[in-house]
């Protein structure tokens, strides 16, 4: 029964993390896009 | 299909071969003017000297297939474009699958999780490709920031994303991957969610784990789709200039050349028509491959 609940924690956990690095890796370069059209040359 | 077509019939549409063959026309006359045109005109050009801002050309038979295979930025890009198209595929199917699996399930977020991970197809490509221009910069790059800030490179030493010939490649390659990724897990996710739910769960009953369900069930199971993206994919980046345009422009030393981009450097920026039109004729023949097997799996889609 533990063992069943640890692995289901496991499987939760390693799916939050697969699409936390997919999602960050996707959506980067708009999120930089958006933050540097804020900012000015000096900030860079 | 047989009763379908007694019923129009007897309906009693007129039967006349002449308004059929005026309602196709169009759609011949667009095909002719729009790819056989530029088509013809390119096979024309490549056995020519034709030459921009030059008003007369003269037919050179294959001196122009014969130096453009003696050049070695040809051999260089036509390398290249197969690194870039078989290694971008491999990398996109892989990360397209564990995407899949992931997005399958419900879990709350999902519609935003989903918004992001598909903008890089949704945003025109050019854009992308600026923004990892932005993130890859020599000066300016993010990434070269982090690492100087961990103290994994010194200020001032550190990689040249852009300007060194196995990091350009590698950069391109990895924006290649990034652009089609989305575009492959809309793909899988569909042939997902079109697997009938009681075989996996069968497959559980029977105490096949996760990774036997998904190795020797579903991914069987999806061959034809994962096909389907493979094909999409090879086409979309075995043609595609722009990621090289804008990252590297082609270089340094014109080691990140593809065909299409060398074909516009030499042919449009260069001014030699005729040797652009050869070199981008080299890629008919792999088209001509890829296109046979989409219209099979799309043959067999259809009789399935």
């Amino acid at each position: 029964m533990a063992q069943g609940i640890s692995r289901r924690i496991w499987g939760k956990v390693v799916h939050v993390l697969v699409l936390a690095t997919f999602t960050i890796l996707l959506a980067f370069p708009f999120y930089w896009m958006l933050i540097t059209s804020f900012k000015q040359n000096l900030d860079l | 299909m047989a009763v379908d077509r007694a019923k129009i019939k007897s309906i009693g549409a007129p039967q006349s071969p002449l308004l059929g063959a005026a309602m196709f026309s169009p759609a011949v006359l667009y095909i002719l003017l729009l790819v056989g045109g530029p088509f013809f005109l390119a096979i024309f050009y490549a056995f020519s000297d034709a030459r921009i801002g030059n008003v007369e050309m003269h037919f050179v038979g294959l001196e122009n297939f014969r130096s453009i295979l003696q050049s070695p930025s040809f051999r260089v890009a036509i390398r290249n474009s197969f690194i870039f198209t078989i290694c971008s595929q491999i990398v996109v199917i892989v990360g397209a699958n564990i995407l899949a699996i992931s997005l399958e399930k419900t879990f709350r977020g999902r519609g935003i999780i989903r918004f992001l991970i598909l903008l890089p197809w949704v945003a025109p490509i050019a854009l992308g490709a600026i923004g990892w221009k932005w993130i890859l910069d020599s000066i300016y790059s993010v990434i070269t920031w982090v690492l100087v800030a961990v103290h994994i490179y010194k200020p001032f030493s550190a990689p040249m994303w852009l300007g060194e010939p196995q990091l350009a490649i590698a950069s391109v390659l990895l924006v290649h991957s990034w652009r089609l990724m989305p575009f492959s897990t809309v793909i899988l996710l569909a042939g997902r969610t079109a697997i009938p739910k009681d075989i996996p769960e069968a497959a559980a009953v029977d105490g096949a784990g996760f990774w036997r369900t998904q190795l020797q069930i579903v991914i069987p199971m999806m061959r034809p789709i994962i096909s389907v993206a493979v094909l999409f994919g090879l086409i979309f980046t075995f043609t595609d200039m722009t990621v090289v345009y804008i990252l590297t422009a082609g270089g340094p030393f014109d080691s990140t050349q593809t065909l299409p981009s060398l074909a516009f450097a030499l042919g449009i920026q260069g001014s030699d028509l005729a040797a652009g039109a050869a070199i981008s004729l080299f890629l008919v023949p792999l088209l001509v491959i890829i296109a046979y097997f989409m219209l099979r799996v799309a043959h067999r889609a259809e009789v399935n």
